[in-house]
């Protein structure tokens, strides 16, 4: 039980650590001074000439969590009054400490660092070269997880799809977009990724069936996999089956071997795989069009794309059912029976099998990046078009960590060098509130905002929400705006 | 700026007291967590009772089966016995010397033969010759002169277990010779007769021969009887008077005032006197006439005249020889004789009676008692308990014993059997010692064991002694002809069994105790919390009697820890998966924690005494004994049901 708090623990804090927020800084999908739009849709102009950023500044870097699983819902108020306790806490009662809990818990925390990037204007189109540094990370972990541990009792579980996963990359970017007609402007992106590092943790099927009053059987099926250049598991950790289990298993060799992860070692790191992804994206200018003066329509499908990795470690559990049906025939002051003793190594074999990892080998692996999809649609006042109410749809596609929101916007450019919003999402990770503010006076701009408001943090600055967005940037404009 | 905004806007939001390090990680489970049903192996009672192969319950075959059995074998350390060899050295030499007197004299008839003329001297006026009559004289002789006073021979040291001897066999016959003479004779009798001739002689010694030797002829005793031996009867033939070798030889005796037995002293003496009786007997028609003239004549010459003829005189009117003096008749024969035994006397049969003290026997110890026994509460209220007691003797003789039992709680309650008699010739002797004859539960190999009551004897282990002791009274045999010496060695070998099944009458109450000690519990262990602990099982067993069962947690100390409760469990006689439920409970004012960490006043669990109490239910209380404890006794569990009351918890911190 503590090793199971612990693992999830470290799982959540794996994922805070890392907290920043891959999702491009949708509040800012409106203003038109706002250098990075292109990254959330490459069809996107900029209203300077040139921009560029310098590696000793953030251009942009945008730390995020986001998912439905919070530190809130783990760590509870003790209600003896003293600091935190778990929701693992007796004193937390079960209706509350599972009311955090959904079907599905995900913890989702995505990194940008755009090293160097440089936005200029040729006759016709805007180009934009970037170099940066993402990784994204999850964990998703099915309410049964936190059912169990909160409360064992004779009942069927099925925690099946717990996963964990991270990748971090290297993305090498050019992007160019440009009028096809006085209406529409069109662009794309290609990424050229560096993979670096790469793991999962799968649990397909953990099933607990506490229910027999004769037998207890638990099913699990576990993988691990890990792309990280010059990754082995070092030395196996060499374990004796107990005389019970091999008495009781005839033909079972004496020892197995199993990964220790205390000695999992590293030698000759660096890029670990390569890929490409595509960023494309239109705009429509209903005005422009004559349709609807103000009203402008836009979509994009941002990392259309993937990464092999060249090698993956990858380790498994043996899958074998175990079932503890009850000690029996139990061996009481030399009587006849088998001792008990016997029958517990036995059972505690069985049961190390269940979880014991055991190397199998490396291999190869493609995995997509995630894509997302964004659909935006702006109206400027007629009569005041410093004001603009915007729409943005955003869509994550990546497997268990998909996701969606709907944002609607308010953003207002009072001054040629100053622009904000501030605005209002919803989705199926729950409903958010994002604010940006956008300083752009001639040769420098600073951005700050945030597609979720922090919110409180812990004393050690870790969000209690998993709705925490924070971005940020100094980039050098150069130009006029085209405005 | 950027940094001053940010670190603003964070620093704001900060909850401090949402302080990661601080989390109490206590965890833990409001639910009930009910394990899988568990079973057990017959649980054998004998394994549980740690029955060791010396202990005193045992587990003994019996028909098809075992029954269970309070028994204990013992052996009476009695040491091997000799009768050492009975000696009395020969008796010294003894004779006497006395004179017979001429008793009595007689002429052969009233006209008696003129053997001889006997010219009377001529110068004596007036006197014819006379004529020597035939005349015959007796000697009788008397036995309070002749006879040889046995020189007192004792015999010391005579083995201490001879409280009586009635009759002794020595190892040889012994031979007394009595040399008989006579001297003093003129040398005209050269004939004498030894009439009725007798031997007196103590009558202890029971002869086997008797002869004599005279003149050269062996000549065999008449009759032999007890202190009398007849050597010739009525009248005797004529015989040198010269000596007589007499032999006697015997091999035994008997106990009477001449060879008697002190058993205070432990001494055997041999007394008394050999005497001769009989007459010897001189008749003158035999002796030579012309010497017994010339002695006449010399007699006669010494004589003055007048005397001369005043004894001519007296002759005719007597026809007394003897006036001639000695040298014609002696007035008294000069009679010696000599007793010799050839040989000490060396005795190896004796008959007689022995007592012999039987050493102390070391008791029954009751020492080896398992747990259940110890206790004051105990009642080992057996329904027969019988005492076997084997003996058997190479004595050639039944012996005869009584054996007594107390115990060391109540030393002057004592059970005694009397009068037992102990077979000699090795053939074996069994009795029992019960209350009541037994019926069923003889031991096989003592079924022919023969029974004697003794009223209650079950009283003397109904609370457990430490010790059983028994008493042998000494052996006493009545024996004939008891060979004895170095070389025989006697034994009586005295085996005992406690021996009682266990059957019990309804008193009877045994506590079991165990323990499992020095747990040592783990900080982890430490660390967890639970409402209570509920064990649900069925159970079976064909103990023929009531369990009480009770577990005690307890401290390092073996100290009971009050804090933490545990129901006790009863399992009915013979149960047939009976439900039963123990539940582990802290103490109100408690928790599980106190007692596994120690803490808030409470000592730590380190162990778990178990007790049970076997008894026969009220309800099963009948008057009479219970069924046997088959050896196979055992107790099945099957279902257990272990249940963890929440909320548990462990903390994690």
């Amino acid at each position: 039980m503590k090793k199971i708090i612990k693992y999830t623990l470290a799982t959540l804090a794996f994922a805070a650590a890392n907290n920043a927020n891959a999702q491009n800084l949708n509040s800012g999908y409106f203003l038109d001074g706002f250098a990075y739009s292109h990254e959330i849709n490459p069809a996107k102009d900029y209203d300077r000439k040139v921009y560029f950023s310098v590696p000793v500044l953030p251009g942009n870097i945008n730390f995020g969590l986001r998912g439905n699983l919070h530190l809130t819902d783990i760590l509870h108020k003790n209600p003896n009054g003293n600091g935190l306790t778990t929701y693992l806490n007796p004193n937390i009662s079960y209706a509350d400490a599972m009311k955090g809990f959904s079907t599905r818990n995900t913890l989702m925390s995505d990194l940008r660092f755009d090293l160097v990037s440089v936005g200029f204007h040729t006759k016709n189109a805007f180009h934009t070269i970037g170099i940066g540094i993402r990784s994204t990370e999850g964990a998703d972990i099915p309410y049964t997880f936190f059912d169990v541990t909160k409360q064992l009792e004779n009942k069927n579980y099925s925690i099946s799809d717990l996963n964990v996963q991270m990748m971090a990359w290297a993305e090498l970017s050019y992007g160019y977009s440009r009028n096809i007609n006085e209406a529409w402007r069109i662009g794309g992106k290609a990424k050229i990724l560096l993979g670096g590092a790469y793991a999962s943790m799968k649990m397909d099927q953990l099933n607990l069936d506490l229910t027999g009053v004769d037998k207890w059987t638990v099913t699990a099926h576990a993988n691990v996999e890990a792309g990280v250049k010059g990754l082995t598991w070092g030395e196996k950790e060499i374990k004796e089956y107990t005389e019970a289990y091999r008495k009781k298993h005839p033909g079972t060799p004496a020892t197995y071997e199993q990964i220790n992860f205390d000695n999992i070692d590293v030698k000759n790191s660096g890029l670990n795989g390569g890929g490409i992804a595509f960023d494309l994206g239109a705009e429509w200018d209903m005005g422009k069009q004559g349709i609807l003066e103000g009203m402008k329509l836009s979509a994009s499908l941002l990392d259309l794309g993937f990464i092999k990795w060249n090698k993956v470690a990858l380790a498994h559990n043996n899958g074998e059912d175990f079932v503890f049906d009850g000690f029996h025939h139990i061996k009481v002051e030399n009587g006849p029976g088998v001792p008990f003793d016997e029958q517990a190594d036995d059972l505690g074999d069985r049961f190390s099998n269940l979880y014991s990892l055991k190397d199998g080998g490396t291999t190869s692996k493609t995995k997509g990046i995630g894509a997302t999809l964004n659909i935006g649609c702006e109206y400027a006042l007629p009569s005041y078009n410093k004001l603009k109410f915007g729409l943005l749809s955003t869509t994550r596609i990546h497997g268990k960590y998909t996701w969606n929101e709907e944002r609607i916007s308010a953003n207002v450019s009072p001054l040629k060098w100053l622009e904000g919003g501030i605005n209002l999402g919803v989705g199926t990770l729950g409903a958010s509130f994002g604010w940006i503010v956008n300083i752009h006076p001639r040769g420098f701009n600073f951005f700050i905002g945030g597609d979720n408001v922090m919110g409180k943090l812990s004393k050690q600055g870790i969000p209690l929400k998993s709705k925490s967005n924070i971005a940020m940037g100094i980039n050098f404009p150069i130009g006029k705006s085209n405005k | 700026m950027a940094g001053v905004l940010t670190a603003t806007l964070c620093m704001s939001c900060i909850d401090n007291s949402y302080d990661l390090n601080d989390i109490d990680m206590t965890i833990g489970n409001n639910t009930n967590l009910t394990l899988p049903k568990c079973s057990t192996d017959s649980i054998l009672l004998k394994n549980i009772m740690h029955l060791k192969q010396d202990d005193v319950i045992k587990i003994v075959p019996f028909g098809d089966g075992e029954i269970y059995v309070v028994k204990q074998d013992g052996e009476a350390d009695i040491k091997p016995f000799k009768i050492d060899e009975i000696s009395v050295s020969k008796p010294q030499k003894s004779t006497f010397d006395t004179k017979t007197d001429v008793s009595e004299f007689y002429t052969n008839s009233q006209k008696p033969a003129k053997r001889k003329v006997i010219t009377i001297d001529p110068e004596i006026p007036g006197m014819a010759p006379i004529t020597i009559p035939d005349e015959t004289y007796i000697y009788e002789i008397d036995p309070a002169k002749a006879n040889m006073k046995i020189d007192e021979a004792k015999a010391n040291n005579i083995s201490k277990d001879i409280i009586s001897i009635d009759h002794i066999k020595c190892k040889e016959e012994i031979t007394v010779t009595l040399h008989l003479s006579t001297d003093g004779f003129p040398t005209h009798i050269n004939k004498i007769h030894l009439d009725n001739l007798s031997i007196i002689l103590p009558e202890e010694i029971e002869v086997t021969s008797c002869y004599f030797v005279s003149d050269g002829e062996k000549t065999n005793a008449v009759s032999i009887d007890p202190g009398h031996i007849k050597l010739i009867e009525g009248k005797d033939k004529a015989r040198t008077p010269d000596n007589i070798q007499l032999t006697i030889t015997f091999q035994s005796a008997h106990n009477g005032k001449n060879f008697n037995f002190d058993p205070e002293k432990h001494t055997a003496s041999l007394g008394g006197m050999f005497e001769v009786v009989g007459e010897f007997r001189l008749m003158t028609e035999e002796m030579d006439q012309a010497l017994m003239q010339k002695a006449i004549d010399n007699e006669i010459a010494r004589w003055n005249d007048k005397q001369k003829i005043e004894n001519i005189i007296k002759f005719n009117e007597t026809h007394d020889l003897r006036i001639f003096g000695d040298a014609v008749i002696p007035s008294a024969i000069h009679f010696k004789g000599e007793a010799a035994f050839n040989k000490d006397i060396v005795v190896k049969y004796i008959s007689g009676e022995i007592l012999h003290n039987v050493d102390e026997i070391k008791p029954i110890k009751l020492d080896n008692l398992p747990d259940f026994l110890q206790e004051d509460e105990v009642k080992l209220d057996l329904a027969n308990p019988m005492i076997f007691i084997r003996a058997k003797s190479n004595l050639p003789a039944t012996a005869t014993t009584s054996i007594t039992l107390y115990n060391d709680l109540n030393p002057e309650k004592k059970y005694a059997a009397n009068d037992l008699i102990v077979n000699g010739y090795n053939k074996e002797t069994k009795y029992y010692l019960a209350n009541n004859k037994e019926t069923k539960y003889l031991p096989t190999e003592d079924a022919d064991a023969e029974f004697r009551q003794v009223e209650n004897i079950g009283n003397l282990i109904i609370k457990v002694p430490k010790e059983v002791n028994i008493e042998v009274a000494p052996v006493r045999v009545k024996f004939e002809d008891l060979e004895i010496g170095n070389e025989h060695e006697y034994t009586v070998q005295v085996d005992y069994d406690v021996y009682a099944p266990l059957s019990f009458n309804d008193d009877f109450y045994l506590i079991y105790k165990g323990k499992d000690l020095g747990w040592n519990l783990d900080d982890d262990i430490a660390k967890i919390n639970a409402k209570g602990i509920t064990a649900k099982a069925l159970i079976s067993s064909n103990l023929p009697e009531e369990l009480d069962f009770t577990l005690i947690p307890v401290d390092a100390n073996n100290e009971e820890i009050k804090a933490l409760e545990v129901s006790s469990a009863v399992v009915k006689a013979n149960a047939e998966k009976q439900p039963i439920t123990i539940t582990l409970k802290p103490a109100k004012g408690h928790t599980i924690n106190d007692v596994l960490a120690g803490k808030n006043g409470v000592k730590k669990l380190d162990g778990i005494q178990y007790r049970a109490v076997i008894k026969r239910a009220e309800d099963d209380k009948k008057g009479n004994a219970g069924q046997v404890w088959q050896g196979n006794t055992n107790i099945i569990l099957t279902d257990i049901q272990l249940t963890i009351e929440g909320p548990i918890t462990y903390d994690a911190n």
